[in-house]
């Protein structure tokens, strides 16, 4: 009896302190939160807008005028080779002849020219507003597109399209086979997604109502190697560079600083280039996020040659 | 004796101590996969820093509570009490169990978390044996609704799916729930969509290149920016004004003509032609035989944006985005029609909004009335449920080796 003396006594010990400590587990809090930051944020949320007022936006230089911003975008280099596409469906209309289809990540010609790069300016530009919006856009601001996204022999014929947000698109289907147009935004993007089936020869519309600042993905599940890019902008300062890698940006307001975004399909934006304007020497520069600064001046184009590397394309 | 008592006080203790009792409550887990996804995008050197998900996790918070203590966000002018109600959310949301007057809480949890998780990130402890996977709400797209590609469901959509399940897959019917309870796993399905969708909005700052790699969504946490708090709220704002605009985006049907026998035959027949034609185009991915073999390289829009962005499995994406807990990703298949398993219902305005709408985030597309009339579709339907009982469509005719006996005699 005597011996069971200490044993008792630190039974007794140990049940105290499980009394005292409890028996819940430490309540973890979630380790990515600061308590007292969200109890901040939830006044500052529970506030209402009326603080918020519209932020300031009064853009200090008006545009003096007109200009042209054109170029074209070079590969120095090899480019790599486009691979063959797997036809494996309704191959006498999509690849008669069993001729092959390439790629169109990246598609450059004899002189090195970029074909679909996308320019275009992401400076948030007042809505119709004359000064800043040159009448001949201002009359198509919401038109039905005049070219047609088409799609021949099971191939998109623009690769990478772009258009305002505001206007409409007319996607055609020129095959005797039917094809799905289904366009899903990509992530960043607010532009509607779609799913249209177009019939044998026939037409449809869509309306991107958003905006995006990476082309959207363009698709036809019936075809599954079809593909192609749709940006929709809701400023009209944007193009695409054609086969040879020329582009064009005309009537883009002068005399105020302007950001320009730059992106290729297989490149992503375009952040090592090297840059020649007008007739100075050709430098290389840094374009962050695949973005520039410029302050066009009226009536006077600009002309630039940016050649990229082709060490520098993404494996 | 005395001994044994103090061993087996001993014992006991020691049990407890070791396993512990009670929990840590649940959090939402960050969205881990779309933010790699956000980097990529971006290009270059991007990679989210601590401090930058810690930003969001806080502001999701601020708006959005946590599992145990939902929050309706403050949304301003937008009238969000027609999407989310509080006390619903509060009888879903929460451990299971039941309040002072004895009513059940923790609906989500009790029925609905193991598969689609407590984030709603369709990662619940059962997700990975299901074949389809649960839906993540995350990307606020729903496939079985009444409303076109690009619009959210409405209440009366979900309520459907709670209601009825969808056939052929895990999602059972909650038939035998009270109303209230349907009601309010209904608004927390809401909820958990609107937060997910808010949280890849916030991301998408990143994405779209407005946001660099050291801009922040709040310099300051702890004295908040108001324009920053109303560029966030307007993120919240806008996804919570798609859900409101679904209410009255529910596409019209046109009552079904009544036929008679000879009329439903050709019916059927201009239904068999459309599908097999290349206007409908049906055939190309459901077969010609309708058994659903057309086309079996496609993958949904949960499953494409993060492995398949060019439409074509990319093996090393597959490797690093199932590294951040994506499940391995399957192909989509088209319907074999021929089973007379239709999992957005069976009804016939459920085929016929099938057909006219499309299934959003799938490749089925939807038909413009200018290409299809509500007559063509009416046809299509008719055909499409016929199918079924088509007499090969038993399965017993073609498999079942008796069958083969007697028919040999």
């Amino acid at each position: 009896m005597n011996q069971s003396g200490p044993l008792r006594f630190a039974a007794c010990l140990v049940c105290g302190a499980l009394i005292i400590a409890g028996c819940a587990r430490p309540v973890a809090e979630n380790p990515h939160v600061v308590a007292s930051n969200v109890v901040s944020l939830k006044q500052a949320f529970g506030a209402g807008a009326a603080a918020a007022g519209p932020a300031a936006t009064a853009v200090a230089a008006e545009p003096t005028g007109w200009s042209t911003l054109k170029g074209k975008f070079v590969l120095a280099g090899a480019a790599p080779a486009r691979s063959p596409l797997k036809v494996d469906k309704d191959q006498t209309v999509c690849a008669p002849g069993g001729k092959t289809v390439l790629d169109e990540e990246l598609v450059v010609d004899a002189s090195g020219g970029i074909r679909d790069v996308a320019i275009f300016v992401t400076t948030k530009i007042p809505a119709n507003d004359p000064k800043w919006e040159h009448p001949d856009f201002a009359a198509k601001a919401t038109a039905v597109n005049e070219l047609p996204f088409d799609q021949e022999k099971c191939v998109f014929l623009s690769h990478l399209f772009i258009m305002r947000s505001t206007q409409t698109l007319t996607i055609k289907n020129s095959d005797d086979v039917g094809h799905n147009t289904s366009i899903n935004p990509s992530a960043g993007s607010k532009a509607a997604s779609a799913n249209i089936l177009l019939p044998a020869k026939s037409s449809s519309t869509y309306k991107p109502v958003g905006e995006s600042s990476v082309p959207n993905s363009v698709s036809c599940s019936i075809h599954p190697w079809m593909s192609a890019l749709l940006l929709t902008r809701n400023n009209p300062y944007y193009a695409v560079s054609a086969a040879d890698g020329t582009f064009e940006i005309p009537n883009v307001p002068a005399g105020v600083e302007l950001e320009f975004a730059v992106w290729q399909q297989k490149a992503g934006s375009l952040t090592k280039v090297t840059v020649q304007e007008g007739s100075g020497a050709a430098a290389e520069q840094a374009w962050k996020r695949g973005r520039f600064k410029r302050t066009l001046t009226a009536d006077q184009p600009l002309e630039m040659t940016v050649t990229l590397d082709a060490a520098n394309l993404p494996k | 004796m005395n001994l044994r008592w103090i061993m087996m006080l001993l014992v006991l203790g020691c049990g407890l101590f070791a396993t512990g009792c009670g929990s840590p409550p649940p959090q939402f887990r960050r969205y881990v996969t779309f933010i790699r996804l956000v980097e990529k995008q971006a290009g270059g050197d991007l990679e989210l820093s601590d401090q930058q998900k810690q930003d969001l996790d806080e502001v999701l918070a601020a708006q959005f509570g946590t599992p145990n203590e939902p929050l309706v966000p403050n949304v301003g002018e937008v009238e969000i009490g027609k999407v989310l109600n509080i006390s619903k959310l509060k009888v879903a949301a929460g451990a299971v169990g039941s309040d002072a007057n004895d009513r059940a809480v923790g609906l989500y949890r009790e029925h609905c978390a193991h598969c689609h998780g407590v984030t709603g990130d369709g990662l619940g402890p059962t997700a990975a044996f299901l074949n389809p996977y649960p839906r993540d709400y995350r990307k606020g797209q729903f496939k079985f609704k009444s409303t076109p590609v690009g619009s959210k469901p409405t209440h009366e959509d979900l309520r459907r799916i709670i209601v009825d399940g969808i056939p052929g897959t895990a999602m059972p019917s909650f038939l035998l729930l009270p109303e209230n309870e349907i009601e309010a796993l209904v608004d927390y399905v809401k909820y958990l969509a609107i937060r997910g969708e808010v949280e890849r909005n916030l991301l998408n700052f990143w994405a779209s290149g407005d946001f660099d790699k050291d801009s922040r969504l709040i310099t300051d946490p702890a004295k908040p920016d108001p324009e920053q708090i109303a560029l966030l709220k307007g993120q919240t704002g806008d996804v919570v004004t798609k859900w409101i605009e679904a209410e009255a985006s529910s596409t019209g049907v046109s009552a079904r003509p009544t036929y008679t026998p000879e009329e439903f035959a050709k019916s059927k027949e201009a239904g068999r032609v459309l599908f097999q034609g290349t206007k409908a185009n049906c055939f190309s991915c459901h077969g010609i035989a309708a058994l659903g073999d057309g086309q079996l390289t496609g993958f949904d829009e949960w499953t494409k944006e993060f492995i398949a962005p060019t439409g074509v499995r990319n093996p090393e994406l597959v490797r690093e985005f199932t590294r951040l807990g994506m499940l391995e990703p399957r192909n989509i298949r088209p319907r074999n029609l021929r089973q007379g398993v239709f999992r957005g219902g069976r009804r016939p305005v459920d085929i016929f909004w099938r057909v006219r709408n499309g299934i959003e985030g799938t490749p089925m597309p939807g038909f413009k009335p200018e290409i299809l009339s509500d007559n063509d579709i009416w046809n299509i339907v008719n055909y499409v449920q016929s199918l079924p009982y088509e007499p090969i469509s038993d399965p017993r005719q073609a498999l079942d080796p008796v069958n083969v006996h007697v028919s040999a005699k």
